[in-house]
């Protein structure tokens, strides 16, 4: 049996890998990021909208809330949220080097109409830009920005079009500078914010250390719990769908197989 | 559980994107509309269950195939491909076809005699010879893909390949 296996491995293995084409795979990768922007998005708008929803039950109707509910979800779209911004300008920046890769790039209204797009909604990004993700992100694309403004430049014949390329390419470098000092302050607030902290639980810890001591005891305990459920979930995340019927229903059919 | 970041999930696609596409060309008959179909949809669920993924209790690659292993049962279920022999023997022959038409598959014409048996294998069978020697998953990689356990699939495994011995030495019983 075992030089058969061998045998059988030896023949499998020669047997030819396939590769995903490059405009698939791009595909994949752009899905990926969007369901990481949009996801995000939703999270934030989400958290807004019922904290509204909520406060108007409380004080209010359910009418109410539900109105607030409907406007706030037509009006969703049109919210400065990082997302929407972001998006906007890749697919400005998309259209852009689309029109690069053809070679059509000339002093085209389109073109310049593109660069205004990408510039205006990367400022709105920058201005909705909350945490690190986001700022990686709009860093990724200050980057991609870059490139393609030079390369705009490269390839046009027109002069208004070379100047117009430059000076967005000046804009989003202004653009990354004060983002990199954002940035930083939002570091030196974490650092001051941590060390105040600091210095209120070293106090509290003096005044009653046992209260402390119980209480992380508890913490640890619930972290063991979570602990033991995120196990239960990651037994069942592989197998969500329904796999382990299936798996189970093939391998009973294989063991009728053998029994007839 | 240690967070498994967007950066690293990207680095990790990467890494078995082609492992999980050739898993797929070969199982809905070298279709490569559908076997892209069929990623895309895996490693969008892939991230959108992120955060429930632990490395510490497998690695990235089964995890990625098990989901696969699911959209795949799925698909099938979806495309009702088992259905009766003659429409079996008819899928059977034009994947043949499909893979011998293939440019890089007709450079290994020898590997047809295994491709051959496989097809006249069932599906179960099939599939676990082709994860223990094609896509090199291991004992335990498949009995998480598979949901069973390590012992059972290595029982399944012995059986299936005594099946497709019996039907290799039919095939070719010149060759030993």
């Amino acid at each position: 049996m075992k030089e058969f296996e061998k045998n059988i491995n030896g023949e499998l293995n020669e047997l030819p890998v396939y590769k995903v084409r490059p405009e698939k795979d791009q595909e994949i990768l752009k899905a990926i990021d969007n369901l990481r922007v949009v996801g995000k998005g939703l999270a934030r708008g989400s958290s807004t909208f019922y904290s509204l929803i909520y406060f108007n039950m409380k004080k209010f109707s359910s009418l109410l809330a539900a109105v607030v509910l409907v406007i706030g979800v037509v009006t969703y779209n049109a919210q400065t949220s990082f997302a929407h911004y972001l998006e906007e300008a890749h697919e400005s920046l998309d259209a852009l080097q689309a029109a690069l890769a053809d070679g059509e790039i000339s002093d085209d209204e389109d073109v310049e109409g593109l660069i205004e797009d990408i510039l205006e909604n990367t400022e709105k990004a920058g201005e909705a830009a909350e945490d690190e993700d986001d700022f990686e992100a709009l860093e990724d694309l200050h980057e991609e920005e870059i490139e393609t403004f030079n390369k705009t430049a490269e390839v046009s014949d027109d002069e208004d079009l070379d100047e117009k390329a430059s000076d967005a390419i000046e804009s989003v470098e202004e653009e990354q500078a004060d983002l990199a000092e954002e940035r930083d302050e939002d570091e030196d607030e974490d650092e001051d914010d941590h060390e105040d902290e600091d210095g209120d639980d070293e106090s509290d810890d003096h005044d009653d250390g046992e209260e402390d001591h119980d209480s992380s005891d508890d913490e640890s305990e619930d972290d063991n719990e979570e602990e033991e459920d995120d196990g239960e979930d990651h037994k069942k995340d592989g197998a969500s769908t329904p796999s382990e019927e299936d798996s189970e229903d093939e391998s009973d059919s294989s063991d009728e197989e053998l029994d007839d | 559980m240690k967070k498994f970041g967007h950066k690293q999930f990207v680095a990790e696609y990467h890494k078995v994107k082609d492992k999980v596409f050739t898993y797929l060309m070969y199982r809905v008959s070298f279709n490569r509309d559908i076997a892209e179909d069929l990623l895309m949809e895996i490693i969008l669920k892939a991230y959108e269950n992120l955060p429930k993924y632990d490395p510490e209790k497998g690695s990235f690659k089964s995890w990625v195939f098990a989901i696969a292993h699911n959209e795949l049962v799925n698909y099938w279920r979806g495309a009702k491909i088992t259905q009766s022999l003659d429409e079996m023997e008819e899928l059977g022959e034009k994947a043949y076809s499909r893979y011998m038409a293939d440019e890089e598959t007709s450079k290994n014409l020898e590997n047809k005699k295994v491709w051959q048996i496989l097809e006249f294998m069932s599906q179960g069978d099939k599939e676990i010879i082709m994860m223990r020697f094609m896509d090199d998953l291991n004992y335990d990689e498949i009995s998480l893909i598979m949901g069973k356990e390590p012992g059972a699939i290595r029982t399944q495994l012995s059986r299936a390949l005594d099946k497709f011995r019996d039907l290799y030495q039919k095939f070719y019983p010149s060759i030993p």
